[in-house]
């Protein structure tokens, strides 16, 4: 042994004079030195080529290190000295936005020596005040995990083999600027830039106008489309109720999980939770799953799937029949009268809502009853739920009639909403942008759906990979950003198809801060900072009813090579072409840029020399002067709004110039719903007119806010849709079989549908997702807890006939699901509940619940002497079995539902119907 | 100067030489020119008798392949190991071991810049043995402090990667090797 080290020894030493002589200089660092002399010695690389460089500091003393001590991380060496009294000395507190959510709360990072030891909610922060979810306490999971894509890369195998190699920022934005001139040259609209979720939609925006793309797509679909829609159908001003859930009294919830999931939970939740502690409200709430919410209100039903709109015009006909609603807000501010309703939902008794919806008609009544007592602090609340089902729209508008029918729209305590929706960009414009872009894109805007991008950009995600299966469309360049289409979307298998197809998406570069589902599909992959290392101006939407806005900043510089779309796309801009290059400048790099988007932000200058300088100290502003929104429809109109106006002898309407402005309402002018009524649209004209493709520019002039003119590309599509707020029961959910189910979907407290499950601190806590099966249901299929079922999903039969152009059919999708159950009564019988979120093929070991090369290595090492023995080192709950036989309950990744939910569109809105897919459920032996 | 003091002058500097070698080959992949170096007959001979075979590879697909092991050996934690103190010795990346690298280096005057280390942390072993080659001889306490607390994590490592075979396998193998010896030497 002693022989073998001194014949080594020497080797290595022969090896080291021959490099020390001149030898190999390409690969010791010498190359290029020509001679120089660094401390007498001959230098190494040119300083600038050298790792480390000379000079910074105080020259070099012999003698004692000088080092102070190096502050140690959160970890479970902490349990030697916990709590630990200095566990913040010496840091700064730098604010942010978190971003592991949509809801975007208020962070502060403490940071010390360049590193974040620890986040917390931002007190600052009005919408979140202080409060962060498990999601944003695991941000330091996120920020150091030890699975970061550090560098750009490129695939050297075929697409979807897996094989990679590093290239250089430079490499990747000449392949990247020749692959996008040639398309901008060829057909912009072939450059599709797709987000799963951004916070950075002025700098996007900015680079497909200049490009000349409107091929800009997002989930819209998948998430929200349906609520957005019927909120737009009633309020054109806003897709998206807030509820004032603080001064409320009542809070009718029809499928929100508010205290886990819900966009804005963070600031919605604990304003339930006051309202509830200090006005003694009520929370009631419908959901086929007992989900937290649920279980923590005060009175939980569990209807059928797909009836919450049901059991609302159960409750509208009670709240009529019994003269409970608000005579003198509905004459005033519904765009119909009390008697043409009543005629409309006649047929809505609570016992046909019971038979419908299994909830029984005399606690319909009731609770109609309690929620016109407590009006007009009384609100719904709903969200996928009631709207991710084929006929959602028509859940949610009419839940939202309730409000109507008992005069709580806009009330202090009752239904409200914000007219920013997000970030005030009026108040706070960005730097100049390039001209807006009109070229159309089919996959953006397709044309079957009637509402997908009336109002607001609502794109139909879930159709995306099926236009280009079907070549309705292709894609020379596609980007991805922050997004897990192959997990999170429907149909897994078309999903997956078509990325790998090199017809149909010519070349894919991803962008992400890990190498997830959709890297493993790229032909590049670029490293994308975190939340914690990027700049942005940001805000959601505003429980306080008043516009704030928040900031995002590097709170330590980014981890390896990682950058952002602000330094990415600019970057690519001036490479491309002069006419883009001329929208970026480069001396409008982040700082400069976010100098100027601040710039309107007020600040104390006896504290602060900027806006920025405040921001930075305190992370968000709120208006103190400006006025809640309550009420908003009686701001009454001024002389310089009324001059030159023109008032409609027969509605009252106000218009100015043939655009509405305005409607008179008791003797007096006020601004009224931004709608083309004027008023609240129970009875919706331009939704029935969209539907026919007939020409609605009479209306959206008089609503003069929101609303387009259906696109002459979708004239081809021609629909009857009911201007009023109807029932259509899901056909396919009539006389199941004994096998079938319908299968609904949900997310946990502490992750997001794909973005959650790498974090440590989070997949500890959920890893798995056993289908929720009710008791009834597993009796008479012969199933016990911990039994493995196979699950096959059906296509919609009622979606195939609305849309027969996208050739969908009604059989069982090409896929099977093998999953254990777990038997509760927290779930309808006629349902099968399977959270999302889990069952991932990539996206780090964590989220595969797998020990890899660094745990494996542990084998040979003292795990006592590591700071931290956590990480995958503890994977406790990793799944070691061959087959369903020999799992283990508890352990594993979960499974993907997504493998057997069916691409659904609804036709109205384009929403996914996430909770609607039947399935046939079999015993695996 | 003693001809010991030569020796010894003579052995530090071929061991700075090797450190720089084994850092480059742990920080950047092999191009064209840097192949052909390693192919030199003395130096292709030399790195052979410490076990490792320069790989043939030449054509830009050749080259593709090489770097593609590299990437898969040594940068993607799925598939290989990352060779940062933090990650071994924490479990995620800027624990205590990055911090203490980069105020080892300024005690001696010197700033990491993780450009030139192609976005690598200052605690990845290839850093550490540039900071090293450039306080062995010239700051002494401080390269020093690098043999007392900043090598021996690497060993467990090397020795996984060393199991996975090809070009960097044996490249992993050898450096644990020189390791050990300088651990060694040091007592």
């Amino acid at each position: 042994m002693k022989a073998d080290i001194h014949r080594d020894r020497r080797a290595f030493l022969r090896l080291g004079g021959l490099l020390a002589a001149g030898a190999a200089t390409a690969c010791t660092g010498l190359k290029g030195s020509g001679g120089t002399e660094v401390r007498g010695r001959a230098a190494t690389a040119p300083e600038n080529e050298r790792v480390w460089k000379q000079n910074a500091g105080r020259p070099y003393e012999r003698g004692a290190i000088p080092m102070p001590g190096v502050c140690t991380l959160p970890g479970p060496a902490a349990f030697a000295k916990f709590p630990d009294p200095d566990k913040y000395k010496g840091t700064h507190q730098v604010p942010g936005m978190c971003q592991l959510c949509s809801t975007v709360c208020g962070i502060i990072g403490h940071v010390k020596d360049g590193r974040i030891l620890k986040v917390d909610g931002n007190p600052k922060d009005p919408n979140s005040r202080g409060k962060l979810c498990a999601r944003g306490q695991a941000a330091l999971n996120h920020q150091y995990h030890p699975e970061r894509l550090l560098h750009p890369i490129k695939r050297v195998g075929k697409r979807g083999e897996g094989k990679w190699r590093r290239i250089s920022w430079e490499a990747a934005y000449t392949e990247l600027a020749d692959r996008l001139r040639a398309c901008r040259e060829n057909d912009p609209t072939k450059f599709a830039f797709h987000q799963g979720r951004s916070r950075s939609g002025d700098a996007i925006a900015a680079f497909l106008d200049a490009f000349g793309t409107k091929t800009m797509l997002n989930h819209r679909g998948l998430c929200s489309a349906s609520r957005r829609a019927a909120n737009l159908t009633y309020l054109f001003e806003s897709d998206w109720d807030l509820g004032n859930y603080e001064h409320t009294k009542y809070i009718l919830n029809f499928g929100s999980n508010m205290f886990e999931a819900h966009q804005g939970h963070v600031a919605g939740a604990q304003r339930i939770q006051r309202g509830r502690f200090e006005n003694g409200a009520k929370l009631v709430t419908f959901d086929v799953r007992m989900s937290n919410t649920a279980g923590n209100s005060d009175e939980f039903w569990m209807p059928a799937p797909g009836t919450d709109g049901a059991v609302a015009l159960g409750m509208a006909h009670t709240l009529i029949a019994e003269k409970l609603y608000d005579a003198e807000f509905f004459a005033a501010w519904a765009n119909v009268s009390i008697d043409a309703l009543w005629e409309q939902l006649q047929g809505y008794t609570p016992e046909w809502a019971e038979a419908e919806s299994t909830i029984p008609a005399a606690d319909i009544r009731r609770i109609a009853r309690e929620f016109a007592a407590a009006a007009p602090r009384a609100t719904t609340m709903c969200n996928r739920g009631s709207s991710a089902h084929v006929n959602g729209y028509y859940n949610d508008r009419a839940i939202i009639l309730l409000n109507v029918l008992v005069g709580s729209v806009g009330q202090k305590g009752g239904w409200t909403w914000m007219w920013t929706g997000g970030l005030d960009s009026k108040r706070f414009p960005t730097p100049k942008m390039p001209p807006k872009t009109d070229a159309k894109s089919l996959l953006a805007d397709p044309p079957e759906f009637i509402l997908a991008n009336t109002w607001n950009t609502m794109r139909v995600g879930e159709i995306v990979y099926w236009y280009l299966a079907q070549e309705r469309a292709s894609i020379d360049v596609y980007m991805t950003y922050n997004l897990d289409s192959p997990l999170t979307w429907p149909e897994t298998k078309v999903t997956r198809n078509v990325l790998l197809d090199e017809d149909k998406i010519g070349f894919h570069v991803c962008i992400n801060p890990f190498y997830n589902e959709t890297a493993s599909f790229a032909d590049m992959v670029l490293p994308w900072t975190t939340f914690l290392e990027r700049w942005e101006l940001d805000a959601r939407g505003a429980y306080n009813l008043k516009p704030y806005v928040g900031v995002r900043w590097p709170m330590t510089p980014a981890l390896g090579e990682a950058k952002d779309v602000r330094e990415i796309l600019p970057e690519l801009a001036r490479r491309i072409a002069p006419d883009m290059a001329q929208h970026f400048p480069p001396e409008l790099d982040n700082e400069r840029y976010m100098e100027e988007w601040t710039k309107n932000v007020p600040f104390d200058a006896t504290k602060y020399a900027s806006a920025m300088e405040f921001l930075r100290a305190e992370g968000s502003w709120e208006d103190p002067d400006e006025a809640l929104n309550l009420l908003p429809y009686l701001r009454p109109l001024g002389a310089d709004d009324l001059a030159g106006s023109a008032t409609d002898p027969v509605t009252g309407i106000i218009t100015k110039d043939g655009r509405g402005i305005g409607i008179m309402h008791a003797g007096r002018p006020v601004v009224g719903f931004k709608t083309p009524s004027r008023k609240l649209e129970v009875h919706s004209e331009f939704v029935a007119r969209t539907a026919r493709n007939e020409d609605t520019s009479a209306l959206t002039a008089l609503a003069n806010s929101k609303g387009k003119n259906r696109a002459s590309h979708h004239k081809g599509h021609e629909y009857d849709v009911s201007p009023w707020p109807v029932h259509s029961a899901i056909e396919e959910h009539a006389n199941l079989d004994d096998d079938q189910l319908v299968m609904t979907s949900f997310k946990w407290a502490v992750h997001n549908h794909g973005r959650t499950a790498n974090l440590k601190w989070c997949s500890e806590i959920v890893h798995t997702n056993p289908a929720w099966l009710h008791p009834d249901t597993a009796k008479r299929l012969g199933l016990e807890n911990g039994d493995w079922i196979e699950v096959v999903g059906y296509r919609s039969k009622a979606v195939d006939r609305a849309l027969p152009s996208l050739k969908l059919g009604s059989g069982a999708i090409d896929d099977r699901l093998e999953i254990p159950i777990v038997v509760t009564k927290a779930v309808h019988p006629r349902a099968i509940a399977i959270s999302n979120s889990l069952g991932h093929t990539e996206y780090t070991r964590v989220a595969q619940a797998r020990r890899g090369p660094v745990g494996e290595q542990a084998a040979g090492m003292q795990l006592d002497a590591l700071h931290d023995a956590d990480w995958e080192r503890n994977m406790w709950w990793e799944d070691r079995s061959t087959s369903h036989r020999d799992w283990k309950r508890n352990t594993g990744n979960g499974f993907a539902q997504n493998k057997v939910l069916p691409i659904s569109p609804d036709y109205i809105s384009g929403q996914q119907a996430f909770n609607s897919t039947v399935v046939r459920i079999r015993k695996l032996t | 100067m003693t001809g010991a003091a030569d020796d010894e002058a003579t052995e530090t500097e071929a061991n700075r030489a090797l450190a720089r070698l084994f850092a480059s080959l742990l920080l950047l992949e092999l191009d064209g020119d840097a192949l052909d170096e390693l192919r030199e007959p003395p130096v292709r001979a030399a790195l052979r008798s410490i076990g490792v075979d320069v790989p043939d590879a030449s054509t830009p697909e050749e080259i593709d392949q090489l770097a593609a092991e590299f990437h898969a050996r040594l940068l993607r934690p799925e598939s290989g190991v990352p060779l940062v103190q933090s990650l071994v010795t924490t479990g995620s990346y800027q624990g205590d071991p990055a911090e203490t690298c980069r105020r080892l280096g300024e005690v001696a005057a010197l700033e990491f810049d993780a450009g030139a280390a192609s976005g690598a942390q200052p605690d990845h072993l290839g850093s550490i043995l540039l900071l090293w080659a450039e306080t062995r001889g010239y700051a002494p306490e401080v390269a020093e402090r690098i043999e007392a607390e900043h090598l021996a994590w690497s060993l467990a490592p090397l020795a996984q990667l060393a199991k996975s075979g090809g070009f960097y396998g044996a490249v992993a193998a050898a450096l644990a090797r020189w390791l050990e010896t300088l651990l060694a030497v040091r007592g």
